[in-house]
C-alpha cells in the first residue's frame, strides 16, 4: 500500500476545512456545509463529549438520521478520540441499550430536541452506570478550544454492528487505517475523481452509506448531495439526480426495482449525467440491471458490487461501461476485487479450482482485526489467520471475475439490510402465548425482493380474534424493536416447526414446508387462512 | 369466496394485521397517515392477492393509496 495521504479521518477533515473550508462537503435538506462548518461543529463536539468525561478510546453509540448532526457528532467523537458506534436511528429503545450495554458505551447520542423521550423510553430499562444520553445540540455552548487527544493511523474509528448468524449483534471493529485503505481502494478501484457528483440516500449510519457515499467524496473534496434516508419518496432520489447532474449513486437492488415500478414515465429522468449506479448490499438481479437501463436510456451505468461490513465496506465491483456478465444459471458478476484485494474461495478449509463453488474469503487491508469483545465470533471469523471468511457463497471464474451464488448461513437480506433470524425471534419468543418462533426469508420474485416471515407455535386455543390480535402484537413488536415489518406472521400449531434432534430450528426445511403448502394441508397453520 | 362479498371490514383488518395496528379507518392513507413503507404495501398486496386468490399487477401498487383503494380494487372496481 502507497503511504497514505491522510493518517486519520480527523486529518482528512481538517485538510479539507484549511484548504477548502469554504467548499460545500455536503448539501441537505436544501442547506450547504461547508468543510468549515463540518470541522468547527465536530470540534465544539468532541469539547462536549470531553466535557462529559468521555476519554480517548470510549464509546459513544450515535443514534442519528441522514443530516448534518450525524457528521458533527461522528467526527466529533473523532476529533476527541472516541470511538463512534453508529446504529439504525429506528431502533427501539431496548436494542438502543443493548447495543450500548455490549460496547460498554459511555454516551448516546441522539438528534437535538429527542433525548427527552429517549430518556423517557431509556427510564424504565436499567442503563449501565455513567452512561450519559447527549443530544447534538448540547455542544452549542461547548468549547473547541479544548486540548483534543493525539489519534494514530491504527486506533478505532468506529464499530459496526451487524447481524450474525446467531443473531447476537457482532460489532466490527474498523481503524482509521481500515476506513482510508477502502476509501482509497474505492476510489481506485471505481475510478472516483474529485469531479464527482454524489447523490445518496444510503443511511449514513451504515457503511456503504457511511464509507462510499460521505467519506470518499470527504476524502476528495467532491460533491455530495445528501437525501433522508427513505424510500418513500423515490422520485426525489431520482430528481436530485437530474437537478444536481450526479455522476455517481449507489442503492440495493430493491431500490432500483421499485424505481421502476413507482416512475411510470421514466422518460420525464434525465439520468444521462451519471457514471455509476453501483448496485450492491443485495443480490443483484439481471433483470433490474436490464430493465433500469432500458427505462432511462442508460448504457453501462449500474455496475454491480460485492462488499461487506468485516471489510469496512468495498471488496469488487463490476467495471462500468462494461456490459455485465451474467451466468447460465442467471448470476450475476459483482467483478474483479479491488486493488489490495486477494480473494480466494475455500471448501473444506481448501481453496478449490476455477469454476467451483465455495466460501468467499478475502485478504486485504480493509479488512477488520475482529469484533468488539467477541473473541469467539473473532475466532472464527478468519481462514487461515489471514483471510476473512464472508460467510457468502461464491466462485470464481477463468477471469478471476466473482460471482456470489447465495449464503452459507440463515442471514435474510431485507432492504439491503441483514436480519438474522434470531434477531426477529428474540422478540417474537416474548409475546405471550407464543412457544417458539422462526423467522425465515421468503422471496415471492416481488420487487421487494426478500421478506421476513415470521412463524410463531402458539399455546392452548385462542379465538380468531385473539389470534388476530396476536398477529398484531407480533407486527408491533417487530416493527418497534427492529424498525421494519414482517412480510407475513403466520401463526401455527405446536410442533409445527421443524427443529433438529438437538433442538435447534430448521429454517430451510420451514421454507419448504410453507412453500409447498404441506404446512397448510396438514392443518398446522392457525392464522391467517391465506 | 368471490369478491363480491368482501367487506372493507376485511380489507381493515387485513390492514391492522399487515401493519400492526390496533384499527384503521377507510381513509387512512396507507404511507402517510399508517407509515407504511414499499415493502409493506408489496406484502399487504401479497396478502390480499393470497386471501381473495386474485392478482395485483405491479403498475397498479402505484394507484392504491388509501384502506378504501384498496378494498376498491379487490372488489374489482378500480
Amino acid at each position: 500500500m502507497p503511504t497514505p495521504r491522510f493518517a486519520t479521518l480527523i486529518e482528512m477533515l481538517e485538510a479539507r476545512a484549511r484548504h477548502a473550508g469554504g467548499r460545500s462537503a455536503f448539501r441537505f435538506g436544501g442547506r450547504d456545509y461547508t468543510f468549515a462548518k463540518v470541522w468547527e461543529s465536530a470540534e465544539r463536539f468532541a469539547g462536549c463529549l470531553m466535557e462529559h468525561g468521555l476519554r480517548p478510546g470510549d464509546r459513544a453509540v450515535l443514534v442519528l438520521p441522514n443530516g448534518a448532526e450525524f457528521f458533527t457528532a461522528f467526527y466529533g467523537a473523532q476529533r476527541a478520540g472516541v470511538v463512534a458506534v453508529p446504529i439504525f436511528p429506528g431502533s427501539g429503545a431496548e436494542r438502543v441499550l443493548a447495543l450500548a450495554d455490549l460496547c460498554g458505551a459511555r454516551a448516546i447520542v441522539v438528534a437535538s430536541g429527542a433525548s427527552a423521550s429517549m430518556r423517557e423510553r431509556l427510564a424504565g430499562q436499567t442503563p449501565a452506570a455513567n452512561l450519559t444520553v447527549l443530544e447534538v445540540a448540547d455542544s452549542d455552548g461547548c468549547s473547541s478550544e479544548a486540548g483534543f487527544p493525539g489519534v494514530e493511523h491504527g486506533d478505532l474509528c468506529y464499530i459496526q454492528y451487524t447481524s450474525g448468524s446467531t443473531g447476537d449483534p457482532k460489532g466490527v471493529r474498523i481503524t482509521h487505517a481500515m476506513a482510508l485503505a477502502n476509501v482509497e481502494q474505492l476510489i481506485a478501484g471505481m475510478a472516483i475523481t474529485a469531479d464527482e457528483v454524489f447523490v445518496s440516500w444510503l443511511p449514513v449510519h451504515h457503511d456503504m452509506g457511511l464509507v462510499l457515499k460521505t467519506m470518499v467524496p470527504f476524502f476528495l473534496g467532491a460533491r455530495l448531495v445528501l437525501l433522508p434516508a427513505s424510500l418513500t419518496h423515490v422520485r426525489r432520489w431520482l430528481e436530485a439526480i437530474e437537478r444536481h447532474r450526479a455522476t455517481f449513486t449507489a442503492a440495493p437492488d430493491f431500490a432500483y426495482r421499485l424505481c421502476l415500478r413507482r416512475i411510470k414515465n421514466p422518460a420525464d429522468f434525465d439520468l444521462s449525467s451519471l457514471r455509476v449506479a453501483l448496485n450492491a448490499a443485495e443480490p443483484v438481479r439481471r433483470r433490474t440491471v436490464e430493465d433500469f437501463h432500458a427505462a432511462f436510456g442508460l448504457e453501462g451505468v449500474m455496475v454491480p458490487g460485492y462488499g461487506l461490513a468485516e471489510a469496512t465496506v468495498g471488496v469488487s465491483m463490476w467495471p462500468p461501461g462494461t456490459p455485465i456478465e451474467v451466468d447460465d444459471r442467471g448470476f450475476v458478476s459483482v467483478g474483479r476485487a479491488f486493488p489490495e484485494i486477494d480473494v480466494a474461495i475455500v471448501r473444506d478449509g481448501e481453496r478449490v479450482s476455477v469454476g467451483e463453488v465455495g466460501e468467499i474469503v478475502i485478504r486485504g487491508p480493509a479488512n477488520t482485526a475482529g469484533y468488539y469483545r467477541n473473541p469467539r465470533a473473532t475466532g472464527e471469523l478468519f481462514w487461515r489467520d489471514e483471510f476473512l471468511r464472508t460467510g457468502d457463497l461464491g466462485y470464481l471464474d477463468a477471469d478471476r471475475d466473482l460471482f456470489v451464488v447465495g449464503r452459507e448461513k440463515n442471514i435474510i437480506i431485507h432492504g439491503g439490510r441483514n436480519v438474522a433470524p434470531r434477531e426477529v425471534e428474540e422478540i417474537v419468543d416474548r409475546v405471550p402465548f407464543v412457544r417458539r418462533s422462526a423467522a425465515v426469508g421468503i422471496d415471492r420474485g416481488r420487487l421487494e425482493g426478500e421478506q421476513v416471515y415470521v412463524f410463531a407455535e402458539v399455546r392452548g386455543k385462542p379465538a380468531e380474534d385473539e389470534l388476530r390480535a396476536m398477529a398484531v402484537g407480533i407486527v408491533r413488536d417487530v416493527h418497534g424493536a427492529l424498525g421494519f415489518r414482517p412480510g407475513r406472521v403466520v401463526l401455527v400449531r405446536p410442533r409445527a416447526i421443524p427443529l433438529t434432534d438437538n433442538g435447534k430450528l430448521r429454517h430451510r426445511a420451514l421454507r419448504e414446508r410453507y412453500l409447498d403448502a404441506s404446512l397448510r394441508q396438514q392443518g398446522r397453520i392457525l392464522f391467517p387462512d391465506y | 369466496m368471490t369478491t363480491d362479498d368482501v367487506e372493507i371490514d376485511d380489507i381493515r383488518s387485513l390492514v391492522c394485521v399487515q401493519l400492526g395496528l390496533a384499527r384503521v379507518v377507510d381513509e387512512d392513507h396507507l404511507v402517510s397517515d399508517l407509515g407504511a413503507e414499499s415493502a409493506d404495501v408489496v406484502n399487504l398486496i401479497a396478502a390480499v392477492e393470497d386471501k381473495y386468490g386474485i392478482e395485483i399487477a405491479e403498475d397498479e401498487i402505484p394507484d392504491i393509496h388509501t384502506v378504501r383503494d384498496l378494498y376498491e380494487r379487490v372488489r374489482g372496481r378500480r
